[in-house]
């Protein structure tokens, strides 16, 4: 129908122009202080969402039954909440099990690796090392993470908590992130793909 | 206006086809508009539902994200729907996440996510939807779209069919005009037919059909009936004629009958004459009995009279009689036997001296009896006037009655009073007169009299009848005011029974052994032909009674 294609087409045109407000807004930092609670609720309500809009390759589900884990690498207030909404919630309907890496040895590749800001920037480099040949969604919290290889980062515009997706390195990993996702990201990665 | 039923019959054609046409048409319109309305509403239900599904899905991360921003965005792209003036996103809580609204906030958002579905309300098509993502329910998209556009597409429809049915109803009023003649006009000529027929009231006019349709038949029927009516007016005539003599025959027997009846009437007629006749001698019976009475009257005052001229004349011819008309004649005898000596025997003879005192003594005497004599004399004269006066007073009323003369009603009522004083004395009934002052009148005299002495004469008898010791009659003359004069007779005596007071006037009726029952009935009948009237009253049995005699007062003419 006609009508629907035209919606359609205004739907991507309005989702551009928000972008382009989102990005000329991002220097502008607001006080993390009257945010921070929620932003670690947001935060870990991202991470479960991000479950259903990315797509992983068909081998990394070994049975039907098991289980979405979520790992989490660096002390983290987003784990208690993330641990909240693993108990009630399913992605796929699949359990979520949550993983906590206490330390770079430990770490594992789930389909989902958050890597706190409570890690430093020289470890952080490693795991994302450790990860870059497994189908994984890793998620930062760092200035600059997403540049670096990570494939999504959470930012802070404007006093909403917002993420870069780092498109190259998602297609690397062999991850299919959906439209709708990418249409509230922002896009990153460019100058870290040729970087790499 | 005229009703349909009074409608020429080509008018009544034309509406009957425009009726049906525009009524067909009309129902099909309705029905076909009713559909399309029906059919637009499911495909604006389809078409608003796709939009809510796109626009929920387009807005899934937007929700999942919490970026209201997006989601607003998306919203925005409603500017080109134009029937769709609100619209809400509401996340999983049921709190508002995105709106969009097309008249700028003055629509009203609903608070709570409506129930998911459609509905058509106030004007508006109300669609919810909820928003899934991943199996689960994240949010409700609610959008509020005015139907406007189908409103309007129904304005065209009834334009549309108002068009199509002017000119449709045209167009049938043009066709059934011409069509509708082949019925009507057989069916006007015929009414046009039946109109000359009862105007000139002839029957032997005929039709002609134009088909061999219903119409030929009914023509073909008018003509039978026509035929019909001829000879029925024919069997009426004859039927009528036939009457005629009948009536004829039995008018002529009516006559008969009437000249019969005629006869009796007149024969009956006759009879009543007679009838009367006799009653008229009745009455003239019943007043010669009244005149009879009268003349006992008289004759008994008469004798009375006569019995005091036979003492008067006994007492004079006893006086007579005694007279000394004998001494006379002894002395004429004595002195002629001493005519030689006369002187000598007066002067000398001791008988002859007596003879000039015994003279003395006898004229002194014959002189005292001739006037004794003449004295009688005098009262037989008187008596005898007396019986002339009461045989005239019988003339002067035994004259013939009908004959007015003028009156003086006091004498009048004297003279009854008179020819009944005998008897009055005779049974010691005390008279007494209080009489009014009344001019003399004109009255037929001798019923009057005739009247009152009847009514003294009862009033008589009523006080003799009673053991009443003063037996008393009161006469009295009034003025009446209705320009009257009433004579009242008064008695004490034994009065009338309550029930017997009208019966009294009647023929035949009588109290008394040896009455007749005449005289009562003969008083009312001349008072009746006096112009007046006969009334009596009492207050029962030893009362007495009242009689009342009245008659209309005409003065006598002055006497010039």
């Amino acid at each position: 129908m006609s009508a629907v294609s035209r919606l359609v087409r205004v739907t991507t045109i309005g989702m551009l122009v928000c972008l382009l407000v989102c990005l000329t807004a991002d220097s502008s930092r607001a006080q993390p202080g009257s945010v921070i609670n929620r932003e670690n609720t947001l935060k870990a309500l991202f991470l479960y969402n991000f479950g259903s809009y990315v797509e992983w390759p068909a081998g990394v589900f070994a049975s039907e039954n098991e289980p979405f884990e979520i790992g989490v690498f660096g002390q983290t207030p987003v784990e208690p909440v993330l641990r909240e909404i693993a108990a009630n919630k399913k992605i796929n309907g699949r359990r979520i099990v949550i993983r906590r890496f206490a330390s770079i040895e430990a770490l594992r590749p789930c389909p989902i690796v958050f890597i706190s800001d409570d890690v430093d920037s020289t470890t952080q480099e490693i795991a994302l090392q450790s990860l870059a040949g497994d189908h994984v969604l890793v998620v930062g919290e760092s200035a600059g993470f997403a540049q670096r290889g990570g494939v999504v980062n959470f930012v802070v515009e404007s006093n909403k908590l917002r993420f870069q997706i780092n498109v190259g390195a998602a297609r690397r990993r062999g991850l299919k992130i959906s439209a709708k996702l990418l249409s509230l990201a922002r896009i990153v990665g460019a100058a870290s793909a040729t970087a790499e | 206006m005229r009703r349909y039923k009074d409608l020429a019959i080509n008018n009544k054609l034309t509406v009957l086809v425009v009726l049906a046409g525009s009524v067909s048409l009309v129902l099909s319109c309705i029905a076909f508009v009713t559909n399309d309305v029906r059919m637009i509403r499911l495909s604006m239900i389809d078409q608003i539902s796709t939009l809510a599904e796109v626009l929920g899905s387009n807005s899934t991360a937007a929700l999942s994200f919490r970026d209201a921003e997006t989601a607003t965005e998306l919203l925005l792209s409603l500017e080109k729907q134009p029937n769709v003036d609100l619209a809400v996103i509401y996340d999983a809580a049921g709190n508002v996440f995105a709106t969009y609204d097309r008249s700028q906030g003055r629509q009203l958002f609903p608070p709570e996510p409506p129930r998911a579905g459609y509905e058509f309300a106030g004007g508006y098509l109300d669609v919810s939807r909820r928003i899934e993502h991943d199996g689960q329910v994240i949010g409700t998209i609610y959008l509020h779209t005015s139907m406007r556009e189908l409103y309007d597409q129904i304005f065209w429809y009834v334009n549309i069919v108002a068009a199509v049915m002017i000119g449709s109803l045209l167009a049938s009023i043009v066709l059934s005009s011409r069509v509708q003649r082949a019925i009507s006009q057989p069916i006007l000529e015929l009414a046009n037919a039946a109109n000359r027929i009862s105007i000139e009231s002839d029957y032997g006019l005929r039709v002609e059909k134009i088909a061999d349709d219903e119409l030929g038949i009914l023509y073909d029927q008018f003509n039978v009936m026509l035929e019909q009516i001829q000879q029925r007016d024919a069997a009426i005539q004859r039927a009528n004629d036939e009457l005629e003599a009948k009536v004829e025959s039995r008018t002529s027997q009516l006559q008969k009958a009437n000249d019969t009846l005629q006869r009796e009437v007149a024969e009956r007629r006759r009879a009543e004459t007679e009838l009367a006749e006799a009653q008229h001698e009745l009455m003239a019976s019943a007043r010669r009995a009244g005149m009879a009475e009268i003349a006992t009257g008289v004759l008994h005052n008469v004798g009375n009279v006569l019995n005091s001229i036979n003492v008067s004349a006994r007492l004079a011819s006893d006086r007579m009689r005694q007279s000394k008309v004998g001494d006379l004649t002894r002395v004429v005898k004595l002195l002629d036997e001493h005519a030689a000596d006369l002187a000598t025997f007066i002067g000398h003879d001791p008988k002859g001296k007596r003879i000039p005192a015994f003279l003395d003594l006898l004229s002194t005497h014959l002189a005292d009896e001739r006037a004794d004599i003449l004295k009688e004399l005098e009262l037989l004269n008187a008596k005898i006037d007396h019986i002339k006066a009461i045989i005239s007073t019988q003339q002067s009323y035994a004259g013939v009655s009908g004959v007015t003369e003028t009156v003086d009603i006091a004498t009048l009522i004297d003279d009854a009073m008179s020819l009944n004083s005998a008897s009055l004395d005779r049974h010691h009934v005390a008279v007494s007169r209080d009489y009014a002052h009344i001019p003399p009148v004109k009255i037929d005299k001798q019923k009057a009299l005739q009247i009152l002495v009847n009514l003294i004469k009862n009033a008589k008898d009523a006080c003799a009848a009673s053991s009443q010791n003063r037996r008393h009659l009161e006469i009295r003359t009034r003025l009446g005011e209705a320009g009257t004069v009433q004579i009242h007779v008064v008695d004490n005596g034994v009065g009338i029974p309550r029930d017997h007071l009208t019966r009294i006037f009647s023929h035949g009726f009588t109290t008394k052994k040896t009455g007749h029952g005449f005289g009562l009935h003969s008083c009312a009948n001349a008072a009746q032909e006096l112009g007046g009237s006969l009334v009596a009253f009492s207050d029962g049995p030893g009362t007495g009674a009242t009689f009342v005699l009245e008659f209309p007062y005409e003065p006598a003419e002055a006497i010039v």
